[in-house]
């Protein structure tokens, strides 16, 4: 069954809401353009697996109102079997082989709402995890103080010592890691919200636990805390590097 | 004894050189190893590539060769479109040829040899290169030629849909330039729209929409519409874009980042860009779409092009997501979809987002892919790292305005050595310093900072360099600068493309002297050469203040007006019977003039009455295809809102003429017309507030929710009791066959418009001001409950209905615990 949150989520979706829609859009369209890349690498074109990422959300749209949660398909297998979905149609379509021609969607197949043991990618699923990290850092950027934000980065994603974010801010050490305390607060809470809004399974729930990200940690956890979002951060604006530069260098 | 701790201390030497020895060989052999398994993907990769590459190379040549026939048997048979299908996609099966071919003949092998740097040149920098090569010499057939313009060649277009040429003027043309001031126009810029040559309608009426706004910094210098294309001209500032210059920066730069004469070169650029961003938000309007590729680097300035999204801030358009990926903030997205109006946010704020983000390329020579989280990795000052991202900051904490980061920029480029500078040495973080918010300009001249841009490296060799000052020092020199007498400096336009101005300091510099010297019969000061284009008149940058404080503010202004006509009426000047140039030659012009601008207002007031009738009208029509509509009635609301709107807008534009440059005639005109105006606007309101007075007649209230069943019984029980309230109140909450049949027509009027947007509120309150049975529409949504609403309500009707708003309230506080929110009426 799904979580209040999430399903709150899904009825924005249902309901068309075009906010809703962007937030998707921007949390997970890298993880999504990644995985259609690798897939399609050398047989269609970036721009055209960027055009097809869009389509992939706007496949998604359509078929949110067939979902059906009690099947236990997850969240990210949610997105990857659209993906594959959209994807396949465009290379048919590509190579010349649709049938009928146009451009209708081919029959949906819709066995992955099914829950399944089968092999998972491993890399699109923590992908897809640091998708939901990246937003709760993102919620926090937007809610807290800009002074106090920019100590936790420079502290946690630059790894300057407190010492040296202190004078850069002109603050003392203490008032350092007070606000770093507080910032780190907001974005355990709000990581929760993230993982609850786009989960689906309690495995995916779990999932924070798992990555040393849990809601209830020791203070002795704040060091790895901090270790395991700054390593997320950094592998995400990885992803969107290579999606930018996947653009900037166009067929080749 | 000796001998034997000699003994001792050798074995545990050499156990220690054993252990240290065994641990060094397995970290070696582990390096070891490692490089071979690093050396082995790498061939692997290498020979993946040629294999993969040197097949797919077959392939898109086997696919190719089989289109060519397609395409002739086609073209024989004259279908055109199906040829032209085909021919595509022989184009793209050849160009996959290409790329395949240039990976296994070159990409591949030099990647194998690790020259990653050659082919990053010949991938990323080529294409780009080529991509931005000017399209053909000249106009089409279709487009026709530009009168009085020889075309020298052209540029490449943007993503506006418009055709760029380079056209030199004939003599007639300059001659006219010169007569309107812009003096030294060899070469101009023809951007043309032409339905024959693939632009289409919208793209031509967004066009002329931020045309309006260009000529009100004075940057178009002609322009021309008829049934076909539509174009203006502007100055051409030759020059390469900051992204170019910036790639050439980095690719003579080592790869930690910009050296430190680059760094201060290209902080200058975007000192330019800032300073120009800053004059046009004086002016009142926003780029919109501020990008490296549209900033043109020429003599060592920065100039800003490209003004097709130019928006007013004050416009009351809906805001448009348009503009550049990575450089336009995504909170500008959010607000567009949620369907907000330009005025009701600051656009100067997305400005100073894609400036940041022009600054982050600049040091990274890459785009800012995850916005303003995006990390700083190449070689860059703290202050600077700071600066980028207090302006890639969420909206509202980001720099208020562009003088703002103006100020931070220069405090980096002044200082001897920007490594050394923190950012609490930055102004914007000086403590107790008041956030510089926009002065109140003066009436068409807005006054710039006053200190000077980011010293250029070639400036920056001639003078000392500043050391970063302590933040008391600076605030002794700036409690100075405070009280000295204020000195108001005026800007004058001088580059019409980029924006560029000219500066004037000081109370005493007069506002127009050349106009005024012209009047006196002196003769007219010029420089020489080149001689600066007569400024056109910036607009201020007004504060967004309610309806009745800006009506407070015309009324003030045409009292203004009187009192100067007054006082020039009764100036001793006049007196003693001094000549009045104006008066005196422009009998029969001012005549004109008043007649115009009469029959012009009328017809404006006039025009807006129309437009409300012929919205009505369609909307009408639609309703008659959808719900069946009954015989329309009138909307005071909205038509009260339309003229209202039309009022502020005649009043502005009235007040906001020069009283300086007419005569005493069209003064008196202009306090007529402010006067007859307020006079409107008095009666406006007094119709607005009966009508709101005016109580209820019909009571039937509709009530739509978009619950799915099992409905959740607290949510039953709210809206149990606010059916009660309203029956309490003798309001008939409609039931039964009426309401389904009701219900669906407005589900089917809803589509998939937002409960809150201004579209939908229009349209339903329409549709209950047309239906009969119903007299007010509340509909529920579930809310987001992400974000702590469970519960959105939207309210139509005709009339502001207070019994309603008091059982929605009843709901609220039924609900307990449940969040609702109202989404609009």
């Amino acid at each position: 069954m799904l979580n209040p949150v999430t399903t709150g989520f899904i009825q924005r979706l249902r309901s068309n809401d075009e906010s809703a829609w962007f937030e998707l859009w921007e949390t997970f369209g890298p993880v999504v353009r990644a995985q259609l890349t690798r897939w399609g690498k050398g047989r269609i074109g970036v721009e055209t697996v960027r055009d097809l990422s869009q389509e992939t959300l706007a496949a998604l749209s359509n078929s949110i109102d067939r979902y059906d949660p009690s099947r236990g398909a997850r969240f990210s297998t949610w997105l990857l079997a659209i993906a594959k979905h959209v994807l396949g149609d465009e290379i048919d379509r590509r190579m010349a082989q649709k049938r009928g021609g146009g451009k209708t969607a081919a029959e949906f197949d819709e066995t992955w709402m099914k829950a399944s043991k089968a092999s998972v990618d491993e890399e699109y699923e923590a992908a897809v995890f640091r998708a939901k990290v990246e937003a709760a850092i993102k919620a926090v950027e937007r809610e807290s103080d800009f002074q106090e934000f920019m100590i936790f980065r420079m502290r946690v994603f630059d790894g300057l010592s407190g010492k040296d974010v202190a004078e850069q801010v002109g603050t003392s050490e203490p008032t350092v890691s007070r606000r770093l305390a507080k910032v780190r607060t907001l974005l355990r809470a709000r990581l929760e919200e993230s993982i609850r809004t786009y989960s689906f399974t309690d495995d995916e729930l779990a999932e924070a636990e798992r990555n040393g990200l849990g809601a209830n940690p020791s203070k002795a956890d704040d060091a790895m805390f901090d270790e395991a979002i700054a390593e997320i951060y950094h592998r995400q604006m990885e992803l969107r590097r290579r999606d930018d530069q996947d653009l900037l260098s166009g067929e080749f | 004894m000796l001998n034997i701790i000699g003994a001792l201390l050798a074995t545990v030497l050499a156990i220690a050189l054993l252990i240290f020895g065994v641990y060094y060989g397995f970290r070696l052999l582990g390096l070891i190893f490692r490089g071979i398994g690093a050396v082995i993907l790498h061939l692997a990769r290498f020979v993946g590539g040629m294999v993969g590459d040197t097949a797919r190379f077959i392939g898109a040549i086997i696919v190719a060769i089989v289109m060519v026939p397609l395409v002739i048997a086609n073209v024989v048979i004259g279908r055109w479109s199906a040829a032209g299908h085909f021919g595509r996609a022989f184009q793209h099966e050849v160009t996959t040829a290409g790329a395949c071919l240039y990976r296994v003949a070159i990409g591949h092998p030099l990647r194998l040899l690790m020259l990653h740097g050659v082919t990053e040149g010949l991938e990323r920098r080529v294409p780009a290169i080529v991509a931005e090569a000017p399209t053909r010499d000249g106009p089409s057939k279709a487009t026709g030629k530009y009168d009085g313009y020889k075309i020298a060649g052209s540029l490449k277009g943007g993503g506006s849909g418009g055709k760029l040429y380079i056209a030199e003027p004939d003599e007639v043309k300059r001659a006219a330039f010169e007569r309107a001031g812009q003096s030294d126009v060899d070469r101009v810029v023809i951007k043309a729209f032409s339905l024959g040559d693939g632009s289409s309608l919208p793209q031509i009426v967004r066009e002329s929409r931020a045309l309006d706004s260009a000529k009100k910094l004075g940057l178009v210098l002609e322009h021309d519409l008829n049934d076909q294309r539509f174009f203006y001209v502007m100055r051409y500032v030759p020059g390469d874009s900051l992204g170019t210059v910036i790639r050439n920066m980095h690719a003579a730069s080592e790869e930690s980042g910009l050296d430190d004469r680059r760094l201060r070169e290209g902080l200058s650029y975007v000192g330019d860009l800032l300073e120009t961003l800053d004059a046009y938000h004086r002016g009142g309007l926003w780029h919109k779409d501020v990008k490296p590729d549209n900033i043109i680097v020429h003599d060592g300035q920065a100039h800003v092009v490209d003004l097709g999204l130019v928006t007013p801030l004050r416009s009351a358009m809906t805001l448009t997501t348009h503009g550049t990926e990575y450089f336009r903030d995504p909170e500008l997205v959010r607000m567009a979809l949620r369907g907000v109006k330009v005025h009701q946010v600051d656009g100067a704020k997305f400005d100073v987002y894609a400036a940041g983000a022009v600054l982050y390329c600049l040091l990274e020579n890459e785009f800012p892919a995850h916005g303003g989280l995006s990390q700083v990795r190449k070689r860059c000052p703290e202050a600077l790292r700071w600066v980028i991202r207090r302006s890639m900051a969420e909206y509202d904490q980001r720099y208020s305005n562009a003088a703002m980061m103006l100020e931070d920029l220069r405090a980096v480029g002044a200082a001897e050595d920007p490594y050394l500078l923190r950012a609490a040495d930055l102004p914007s973080m000086r403590v107790g310093k008041p956030i510089p918010e926009l002065d109140e300009p003066e009436p068409f001249v807005a006054p710039l900072p006053q200190t000077p841009a980011v010293p250029r490296p070639a400036d920056a060799a001639k003078t000392p360099a500043v050391p970063p000052v302590p933040p008391a020092a600076v605030a002794g020199v700036q409690a100075e600068a405070d009280a000295a007498p204020r000195r108001a400096p005026k800007i004058d336009v001088a580059g019409w493309w980029s924006g560029r101005y000219e500066v004037r300091e000081g109370p005493d510099a007069p506002r127009r002297p050349r106009a005024r010297a012209e009047r006196r019969g002196a003769p007219t000061p010029r420089k020489t050469p080149p001689t600066p284009p007569t400024p056109k008149p910036v607009r201020p940058r007004e504060e967004r203040r309610p309806a009745h404080e800006q009506l407070e503010a015309a009324r003030a202004r045409a009292d203004e007006i009187r009192q100067r006509a007054a006082d020039r009426r009764g100036s001793p000047r006049r007196r003693k019977g001094a000549p009045r140039k104006d008066n005196t030659h422009g009998g029969h012009g001012v005549g004109v003039a008043v007649a115009i601008t009469i029959v012009g207002v009328i017809l404006g007031v006039r025009f807006m009455h129309d437009r409300g009738s012929t919205t009505v009208t369609k909307v009408e029509q639609h309703h008659e295809a959808t719900v069946d509509a009954k015989e329309p009635s009138p909307d005071p609301a909205s038509r009260a809102a339309a003229l209202a709107d039309a009022l502020t807008r005649l009043e502005r534009e009235i007040g906001a003429i020069e009283p300086a440059s007419v005569s005493s005639e069209l003064i008196a005109v202009q306090e007529r017309l402010m006067s007859r105006l307020a006079s409107m606007r008095d009666k406006l309101e007094e119709a607005q507030v009966s009508a709101a007075a005016a109580p209820i007649t019909d009571r039937s209230v509709l009530l739509i929710n978009d619950f799915s069943e099992p409905l959740d019984p607290e949510f039953r029980d709210a809206v149990a009791s606010f059916t009660a309230q309203l029956e309490r109140e003798k309001i008939d909450p409609l039931i039964g066959e009426i309401a389904a049949d009701l219900e669906a027509k407005a589900v089917l009027l809803r589509a998939q418009r937002q409960l809150g947007s201004a579209e939908l509120g229009f349209a339903l309150r329409r549709w209950v001001a047309a239906e009969q049975d119903v007299d007010l529409l509340v509909w529920f949504e579930p809310g987001a409950t992400d974000q702590g609403v469970e519960v959105r309500y939207g309210l139509y009707g005709p009339r502001s209905s207070a019994v309603a708003q008091g059982g929605i309230e009843a709901i609220a506080r039924t609900a307990s615990g449940k969040a609702i929110e109202f989404a609009g009426r």
